[in-house]
């Protein structure tokens, strides 16, 4: 348990090479890598996300954080095929079509990976189809858009629409976010939640996900 | 008047400083970082020097002639800034500007990698290197028409741009069409977003400095998120 701790301490410090390091000593000690992941880097990311979220620390250090999680996520990969783990989910992710702006949706898909979830980033830019398409070759739960402009944020009702057209909606839940979109433009165009930032957007990924 | 022309701009004179990449990434310019983050920001300002090819591309434009391209499609706001600018305005000319596919390139690959530390500065790098290719068309246009006294030491060259202060994006269209800037690698997705990326196009408007001064109080000022008009603003008081 000290061990897992020690891991989760070095990850908020963005201490890879220690991470790296205590990862390996826990696989040697018989630890699971579900087990290390959930208990230490997710633990560690959480905390990250939450002092982030309380203003406490900078984008940079969460993304010094997000690095060092990687390093251990890497050690652990080989583990999850060996035994067959599958990720807690998959989830589509992008910046709508005319939007280039992808600080705030990159930051999304580094808490969701640090929560175990599988990220499927489709950069900015993206034509609305593009995501319902994606969701649906690659089985994935979740389409999670992103839009800074407002000029841009039809797009996302154009989202909601395609998977309403194709009989989605419900099925694959749609979560808006972005400064210029709120709780009640998500009600207006049919999306199933607006992630206020991204901790909240993993929470809301936990939440969908968790009856699956 | 000045003709097209292409401008080659060594990368070194756009790199921003290590403080405007850090703001970029919300932290306070006085704020303490730790040595990764430091070392981040060095790494990606190095990057950008090595991976960067900035070109520009620059014309002189009639105001008949850009007033075709500023309406574009009809779309602009009701009104827009330029509106107001315009018919004051004594020069224009036409730009575009590009640091080059190779950095967005390496900025995806660290995304990729999990890199997202120096990822993230080399994208803000970038992004601030676009800006300064335009600050750095700007101060050219200014010194190249007050050499040949066409302005006065009390005018004032700014860039505007399609997306920004009521222009509407689609006019990109247009402006692309004039000034052909496939010839510096760029050019336009259905979405009227340049590519690469990392890229600014827009006008230059030469005038008295008063003429670039307003009320950010338009209806479209309340949506907008970068308020760049005010810094902006406050460099042509402190001139004055």
């Amino acid at each position: 348990m000290e061990l897992l701790k020690q891991i989760s301490q070095s990850l908020q410090d963005g201490d890879d090479e220690k991470v790296a390091s205590l990862t390996k000593d826990a696989l040697t000690a018989g630890m699971t890598a579900r087990q290390i992941l959930d208990e230490s880097l997710i633990a560690g990311m959480t905390i990250i996300g939450n002092k982030f979220k309380a203003h406490e620390i900078f984008l940079p250090d969460v993304l010094l954080s997000a690095r060092t999680m990687y390093a251990g996520l890497e050690l652990l990969k080989p583990h999850f095929l060996k035994d067959d783990i599958p990720s807690r989910g998959k989830v589509v992710i992008g910046t709508v079509q005319g939007d280039l702006h992808d600080i705030g949706k990159n930051l999304v898909g580094i808490m969701l990976k640090g929560a175990g979830y599988e990220v499927i980033d489709l950069g900015n830019d993206v034509p609305p189809a593009k995501f319902v398409d994606t969701a649906v070759s690659q089985g994935a739960a979740i389409i999670g858009t992103s839009a800074l402009l407002t000029t841009t944020m039809p797009m996302m009702a154009q989202v909601a629409g395609i998977l309403k057209e194709r009989g989605l909606t419900g099925k694959i839940k749609l979560i808006i976010g972005g400064a210029p979109v709120s709780d009640a433009f998500a009600r207006e165009i049919g999306a199933d939640a607006y992630g206020f930032d991204a901790v909240k957007a993993v929470e809301i990924v936990d939440r969908f996900l968790a009856g699956r | 008047m000045m003709k097209k022309e292409i401008l080659k701009i060594a990368a070194a004179d756009l790199v921003p400083t290590g403080d405007s990449i850090l703001a970029a990434q919300g932290a306070l310019p006085s704020g303490k970082m730790r040595a990764d983050i430091n070392t981040a920001v060095d790494d990606a300002r190095k990057l950008f020097v090595e991976l960067a090819e900035p070109k520009a591309i620059m014309t002189e434009i009639g105001a008949a002639e850009f007033d075709l391209i500023y309406r574009g499609t009809g779309r602009n706001s009701q009104p827009a800034l330029l509106d107001f600018i315009l018919p004051q305005a004594s020069h224009l000319a036409l730009i575009a500007a590009t640091v080059g596919q190779k950095v967005t390139q390496r900025i995806g690959e660290l995304f990729e990698s999990g890199d997202f530390l120096l990822g993230a500065m080399l994208d803000a790098a970038a992004s601030g290197g676009a800006d300064e290719a335009s600050r750095m068309l700007e101060r050219l246009f200014q010194d190249r028409l007050t050499a040949e006294k066409r302005i006065g030491p009390m005018d004032e060259v700014f860039c505007y741009s399609p997306g920004y202060c009521g222009w509407h994006i689609s006019a990109q269209r247009q402006l692309f069409a004039y000034l052909q800037p496939g010839v510096i690698g760029l050019s336009l997705r259905d979405s009227f977003l340049m590519e690469p990326v990392k890229s600014i196009s827009g006008v230059l408007v030469a005038g008295s400095a008063d003429i670039h001064q307003f009320d950010d109080t338009f209806p479209f000022c309340t949506e907008c998120r970068t308020r760049s008009c005010r810094a902006r603003m406050g460099r042509t008081q402190k001139r004055q």
